[in-house]
């Protein structure tokens, strides 16, 4: 075993493989860190770079971009409050709330230690662990992701701030925007008015700059106005880097977050946002240290939700490897990538192929370190963006939530649909109704009820079904606990502040 | 997913790099002065998009101008269809289109017409799907699987991706066919319908072969018929829908057409040009690694026409029978 | 103030929940044999939001009595202070939809080009070297990077700006 990856990492080490993986890192940190331009479409977009070049260096490549394109997406989301990639919503929630205080530095460091962390967590998971993660990640149907979703879901109460009436107000609201357009069980559509608009639903991305990055715009327009967002102060490496106490602190989210997000990153269904969602809302729930400061600037919120997308990656690769079957869109490239030199990942590639997959399982070791370091070199400069006047600071961001809301799917009435959000957004927030259950459900929603169709046509329309296997009973359960504790525990919490 | 969609996006990166044609000579004369923009209604990355890129990719030397792929996602395919046909009627949009807009024009709500807003150009390809379970599932062949549906009224589940569309239409008319009810579940996407069906979660799928091939050839899935009138190259064991007694032999279609009204002389240079892509080595390889060359996708307007024709009659009553069409 | 506001902003959910609860029942029979349909699960979102803001409009509307002392006592300088703030927030939202609504037109590097100094101009920019410089920089550095870099598709404009948009991608 020794062996093989000794051999592995001679191979990634190689000049070419490691100008490669710097390359794609890069790439992928750029296509992450901008919005409208998503980790996958950076895949794709250096797909054809690859045509020329050998396997290895073609695959490590591209596997830098995936990887960097996850990482990348914090950066934007704690400078600018707006998300890079999906996956770094919650990072956004809590990042960018630390940034405002003038945290920013700490939050970066913070957000690159967790996600390499996370990263570094998972690869090794699979490396350990890889038929292990595919056939767990098989045993989950429709029941189990049910359960996965509700247990999700359940952790409204602990993102709901003051008032608990008004987080279950927000939630149910994002609950029915996941269920406008096109029904994904019966194809009927449902509150779209005839637009054709509202057909594909309500694009996640595009209420999410809505409602979180504009809105908060237009909240802080009301502010008196002010040069510099203050919020540029950088003492140095030494005074910035977060302190091992820290991470002793949250020991229990850097353990459980990685292994949340390796798991979920497995399920075709789910993915690195569900992933980072489930973890930020498992911080969330077991908050022992400040709980109240959820959704104001949590740094175990921010820790849960990197770790956990960044570890998304060893997941979505495990099951690629093992079965051929893209875990993400991402990994959906990758199939590409694979077929342009001459391999089909599957079953046969390990036994085909083993110094390709090897080599991946090394690769990712080394461009998570490569990450660190260039991401880490990077963090002044970013912080330097902070000293734009702020008008035009502002104006930018919203130009750039433009962008992201138009990219998707290149759509003028994506855009629109934004303005929309933000502008309920702006209202959801001047009376005290907190944005992030809205989100979480919005991100779940979707899944939960589609889920809980398929589970009720698979079991014949008997409830039962979705109890039936051990994993999805735990989880309910689970959920059920979480649900109902809080409002034993603290019922006045249940009147509005 | 496959290999030419990397050739496509090697001209598309070319064209990001270089700044693209510049379009903004508005004295040049002849038809094409500008780029020719080509409408995909599905998101970049998927079967219809890797398709479009492939066959863009052998039209981009034979064009002065260049031609762009612009994805338009949404709406099943509508939105992109929408678009095209609110465009001027001049051969400069393109649009990608797929057995989903034959399924949208059976429908009461449709929004734009394929059949009668449209000129078809030709069809491209014409690809091959399989009846597939677990590599582990008791049923071994056809026959047993529909005696044990025929036995079972209902019981037999199988897993699709669009509900009322294409791949809900293709299970359902297949299995009719056989004389069995079958079960229809839909999912979000062929990943999690595989692995629900390696999970054991869903009896099976009746989907398109070439994303399967890898996992039939590991033993992990069994593919129990090709739905087709021949056996297919790649898995010769396996019997073909017409051997088994089926007369089924649909399969997922990709054409290309333009706005209704576009002037006959653009189509011909359109349909010229497409024609040589469709040579282009680059393609011949994409298709040849893909299998969707099993059998003959090339079919000249007025053939795309008629076939068409006989496809939306074909859906009519299949949608009729389910419900969706009243 | 902010109650009466909370009255309006409950009222309104209720109206919307109410609404598209409405739409909800209209969907109701669609769906697949042992399943539970399109509606179910709009409904209970909807009916649950529905009850949650009925609930909040009652404790808003029951609370301006204890409330109103406090807004009473606002001094008029806080009050036109609250007035201009109030106008930042709407000019720069207008600025926003205006940009929007442009990029269809105008093309969008055009509206881009314009929007940059409005908006500034909104929030309070006054600096005449930031309004001139920071349009011009900007748009180049979007142009470049989104345009020409990462060719998203923009909206290229009608008429004589479509031709412009032309010269750029």
């Amino acid at each position: 075993m020794l062996e093989i990856y000794g051999q592995a990492f001679a191979t990634v080490l190689l000049p070419q493989n490691l100008i490669a993986m710097v390359l794609g890192a890069l790439w992928g940190l750029l296509a992450g860190a901008l919005p409208g331009i998503s980790t996958s479409m950076g895949v794709v977009l250096i797909l054809s770079f690859t045509y020329t070049l050998a396997p290895m260096t073609a695959l490590v490549l591209l596997v830098g971009a995936y990887l960097g394109g996850i990482t990348g997406g914090g950066i934007t989301s704690i400078l600018f409050g707006i998300p890079g990639e999906p996956s770094s919503v919650p990072t956004v929630i809590e990042g960018h709330a630390l940034a405002k205080q003038g945290k920013a530095a700490a939050a970066m460091w913070t957000y690159l230690l967790c996600s390499i962390f996370g990263g570094l967590f998972s690869v090794l998971f699979m490396i350990v662990a890889t038929p292990l993660i595919a056939d767990f990640a098989l045993r989950f149907g429709p029941a189990e992701y049910f359960a996965l979703t509700i247990l999700g879901l359940s952790v409204v109460s602990g993102l709901s701030g003051g008032s608990m009436l008004k987080g279950f107000l927000s939630c149910f609201f994002g609950l029915f925007l996941a269920t406008i357009g096109t029904d994904g069980i019966t194809g009927e559509e449902r509150f779209t008015f005839g637009t054709v608009t509202l057909l594909g639903g309500v694009n996640f991305v595009v209420a999410m700059v809505g409602l979180l990055a504009v809105s908060e715009i237009m909240m802080e327009a009301e502010e008196p106005f002010k040069e510099y967002k203050g919020m540029v102060e950088y003492r140095g490496l030494l005074e910035e880097l977060p302190r091992f106490s820290l991470f002793r602190k949250y020991w229990l989210t850097m353990i459980r977050s990685p292994i949340i997000g390796t798991i979920v990153g497995a399920l075709p269904g789910a993915g690195a946002t569900i992933a980072a969602f489930l973890a930020y809302g498992e911080a969330a729930r077991t908050a022992k240290h400040e709980p109240a400061k959820f959704g104001k600037g949590a740094i175990e919120g921010l820790m849960a939700a990197e770790c956990a997308n960044n570890a998304s990656t060893g997941g979505s690769m495990t099951i690629l490897l093992s079965l051929g079957i893209p875990g993400s869109n991402t990994t959906a490239m990758l199939v590409a990538a694979f077929m342009i030199h001459g391999m089909q990942p599957g079953p046969l590639l390990l036994s085909q192929r083993p110094d390709i997959v090897y080599g991946i399982f090394t690769a990712m070791i080394v461009i998570n370190l490569l990450l660190l370091a260039i991401t880490g070199t990077a963090i002044r400069l970013f912080l330097q963006l902070n000293r734009l006047p702020y008008s035009v600071f502002s104006a930018a961001i919203l130009i750039l939530c433009v962008v992201g809301a138009f990219g998707i799917n290149n759509s003028v009435d994506d855009m629109m649909l934004m303005f929309v959000f933000s502008l309920i957004g702006y209202f959801m927030r001047k009376f005290g109704v907190p944005v992030a259950p809205c989100i979480l459900a919005l991100v779940l929603g979707d899944l939960a009820e589609l889920s809980l169709r398929r589970a009720l046509l698979l079991s014949g329309g008997s409830p039962l079904g979705l109890v039936s296997s051990p994993i999805s009973a735990v989880l309910l359960l689970g959920a059920l606990v979480s649900i109902v504790y809080p409002l034993i525990k603290k019922p006045k919490m249940l009147a509005s502040s | 997913m496959n290999r030419t969609l990397c050739f496509a996006l090697a001209g598309l990166l070319a064209f990001a790099l270089g700044g693209g044609p510049c379009a903004g000579n508005v004295a040049a004369a002849d038809y094409p002065e500008r780029a020719i923009e080509v409408v995909v209604p599905f998101g970049a990355g998927g079967g219809s998009d890797t398709a479009a890129r492939a066959v863009v990719e052998g039209m981009k030397p034979l064009l002065k101008h260049g031609v762009v792929v612009t994805n338009m996602p949404g709406g099943g395919a509508t939105k992109g269809m929408l678009h095209v046909s609110q465009q001027p009627a001049d051969g400069y949009t393109v649009l990608a289109v797929t057995t989903s807009h034959l399924i949208d024009a059976v429908k009461p709500k449709t929004r734009a017409h394929i059949l009668n807003d449209f000129d078809p150009l030709c069809r491209i390809q014409w690809d091959t799907s399989g009846v597939i379970v677990s590599g582990d599932s008791k049923f071994k062949t056809l026959e047993e699987l529909i005696d044990y549906g025929k036995k079972n009224p209902k019981m037999l589940k199988f897993a699709g991706t669009s509900p009322g569309g294409w791949s809900e239409i293709q299970t359902v008319a297949f299995f009719k066919t056989a004389g069995v009810q079958v079960t229809f579940v839909p999912f979000d996407s062929g990943a999690e319908i595989k692995a629900a069906i390696l999970g054991g979660h869903i009896h099976g799928a009746v989907e398109e072969l070439a994303e399967t091939l890898p996992l039939i050839q590991a033993g992990k899935l069994r593919a129990l018929c090709v739905i087709m009138d021949k056996r297919h190259p790649a898995l010769p064991d396996v019997p073909s829908s017409v051997e088994c007694g089926l007369n089924y032999t649909h399969g997922l279609m990709r054409a290309w057409a333009v706005k209704k009204g576009t002037p006959p002389e653009r189509q011909k240079f359109l349909l010229e040009v497409i024609r040589k892509a469709l040579e282009n080595p680059t393609y011949v390889k994409y298709i040849k690694e893909n299998h969707l060359d099993v059998r003959p996708g090339y079919l000249g307007p007025q053939e795309t026409r008629k076939y068409w024709e006989e496809e939306i009659a074909f859906f009519a009553e299949v949608l009729k029978d389910l419900g969706y069409v009243k | 103030m902010k109650t009466k506001g909370e009255v309006v902003f409950f009222a309104v959910c209720v109206a919307f929940f109410g609404f598209m609860g409405a739409q909800a029942v209209a969907l109701m029979g669609e769906g697949r044999a042992g399943e539970i349909g399109s509606a179910l699960w709009p409904l209970i979102a909807l009916c649950a939001a529905l009850g949650l803001s009925a609930v909040l409009l009652f404790q808003a509307v029951r609370r301006p009595a204890a409330a109103a002392v406090g807004g009473e006592a606002s001094e008029p300088d806080a009050r036109d202070e609250a007035r201009r703030r109030r106008k930042a927030v709407v000019a720069s939202t207008a600025c926003f939809f205006l940009y929007l609504v442009a990029i269809s037109f105008l093309g969008f590097i055009l509206a881009t080009l314009f929007f940059i100094p409005a908006f500034a101009f909104a929030l309070g920019e006054r600096r005449t070297k930031v309004l001139v410089a920071a349009p011009l920089i900007l748009t180049t550095v979007m142009t470049a990077v989104f345009i020409k870099f990462l060719t998203i598709p923009f909206p290229k404009g009608v008429g004589v700006f479509a031709a412009f948009s032309r010269l750029f991608y």
